[in-house]
């Protein structure tokens, strides 16, 4: 519960059901990907930075 | 709600027929167009007043060169916006402003209201930060605005974000996300043959990457600059759906460009599909890496799909009794016009 983002409830109109395909999002799409993007910031800034994956040497990433 | 839309576009209608009236005595431009007849300060009335705001390089190279040739041809009436005072704009700029094709407009916070009191549709392509301020100042002085399309993520923070759509709800404003990767072929292939999704059988693993080698792009970290791909990407195919990150990491080049900004984010977790299970899910967004690696791989009990982002491929390949693999391959390219006249036939 701790990770969840609380945000303030607004309406949203969900006129367009196709617009992907045109290459864009609506609001109620967008906010999703809001929502996870700081629930990844959350818990993300209570683990140690990642040293690997990409980088597998450890060369190039370091802490924040 | 939907009255309150509906409201908002009768309103709108009104507004163009009284415009409509008012140029009635007008010349108006005879099919094939004369690029030459075509200034900025006459337009034809069927022209729709549309404005750019953002004249960066991601402006220029991508949503400038299909809005010039719109210009052009007379469908819109373009204004671009930036914050340069007249003398220090791009030249290339002012030399199409002589030959008629567009208008520029200096921004300071204030807009000259003559002009955005006109714009049906607004472009805002300038960096996050500047988001927030330009769709407020949009709907604060452009009264027959129907249309705003913005960049993602649409602010520097979600409260912004919240912000923006709060406040082009309440207007009557339909507010676009756009985001170049939905556009891409393979993407598109995917959002239109949801057979190939249901042939890998019940989804039970999602892995997707956006790692670059390269340190260039707007001021802010890769969460909101690549990771935030990944996530439209992957709530465009499954509606409805939602990412919760069980463990995430981030990290920063040694010798990062981008001061205070991570450039590496590894997020695991479920993406809760609607109505359907809650599918493992790995996000992996990178700049300043050893490699380029771009791709979203889907993994079901029959098979897998995986798509390659920078080969343009999109591969699927099936197990057991229906054992077989296929291959598309698209050229790289991809443009901002098929979203440009979908908000155009919004107004």
């Amino acid at each position: 519960m701790e990770n969840t983002v609380v945000l303030r409830e607004i309406d949203l109109e969900e006129p367009f059901a196709d617009l992907a395909t045109s290459g864009a999002l609506t609001p109620r799409v967008m906010l999703k990907s809001w929502e996870a993007m700081e629930g990844i910031r959350l818990i993300a800034a209570k683990l140690p930075a990642y040293q690997s994956g990409g980088d597998p040497q450890g060369t190039l990433l370091q802490g924040p | 709600m939907k009255r309150e839309i509906d409201e908002g576009r009768e309103h709108g209608a009104q507004a163009v027929h009284v415009r409509s009236a008012e140029l009635a005595g007008a010349p108006t431009v005879s099919a094939p167009r004369d690029c030459r007849s075509l200034t900025a300060k006459d337009p034809s009335p069927a022209t729709i007043p549309v404005a750019l705001f953002g004249y960066g390089e991601w402006s220029r190279s991508r949503w400038f060169p299909v809005l010039s040739q719109l210009a052009r041809w007379g469908v819109i009436d373009l204004t671009v916006v930036e914050r340069w005072a007249r003398e220090n704009s791009p030249a290339e700029l002012l030399a199409l402003e002589q030959e008629g094709v567009l208008r520029y407009l200096s921004w300071e916070g204030r807009l000259e209201s003559t002009v955005s009191a006109r714009w049906r549709a607004a472009y805002v392509v300038t960096n996050a930060a500047a988001h927030h301020s330009v769709i407020h100042t949009l709907l604060e002085e452009s009264p027959n605005l129907r249309v705003i399309v913005c960049e993602k993520p649409c602010g520097e923070d979600i409260n912004q974000a919240l912000d923006s759509f709060d406040a082009c709800h309440n207007r009557g404003v339909s507010l676009l996300m756009a985001d170049h990767y939905l556009l891409r072929p393979g993407i598109q292939f995917l959002l239109t043959r949801p057979e190939l999704q249901s042939s890998i059988g019940e989804l039970v693993q999602i892995t997707a990457a956006i790692n670059e080698s390269k340190d260039t792009g707007p001021g802010q970290g890769v969460i909101a600059d690549l990771v935030v791909h990944l996530l439209n990407l992957l709530l465009a195919l499954f509606p409805g759906a939602h990412f919760t990150p069980s463990v995430a990491y981030t990290a920063q080049a040694v010798n990062r460009v981008a001061a205070g900004y991570e450039t590496y984010t590894l997020a695991i977790g479920k993406l809760a599909l609607q109505d359907g299970p809650a599918v493992d899910c790995e996000i992996e967004g990178g700049k300043q890496l050893a490699a380029d690696k771009k791709s979203l791989t889907l993994v079901g009990t029959k098979g897998r799909l995986h798509l390659d982002l920078m080969g343009n491929t999109l591969t699927l390949a099936l197990n057991g009794e229906e054992r077989k693999e296929e291959r598309w391959t698209w050229r790289t390219q991809w443009s901002y016009a098929r979203l440009i006249l979908k908000s155009l036939s919004l107004t």
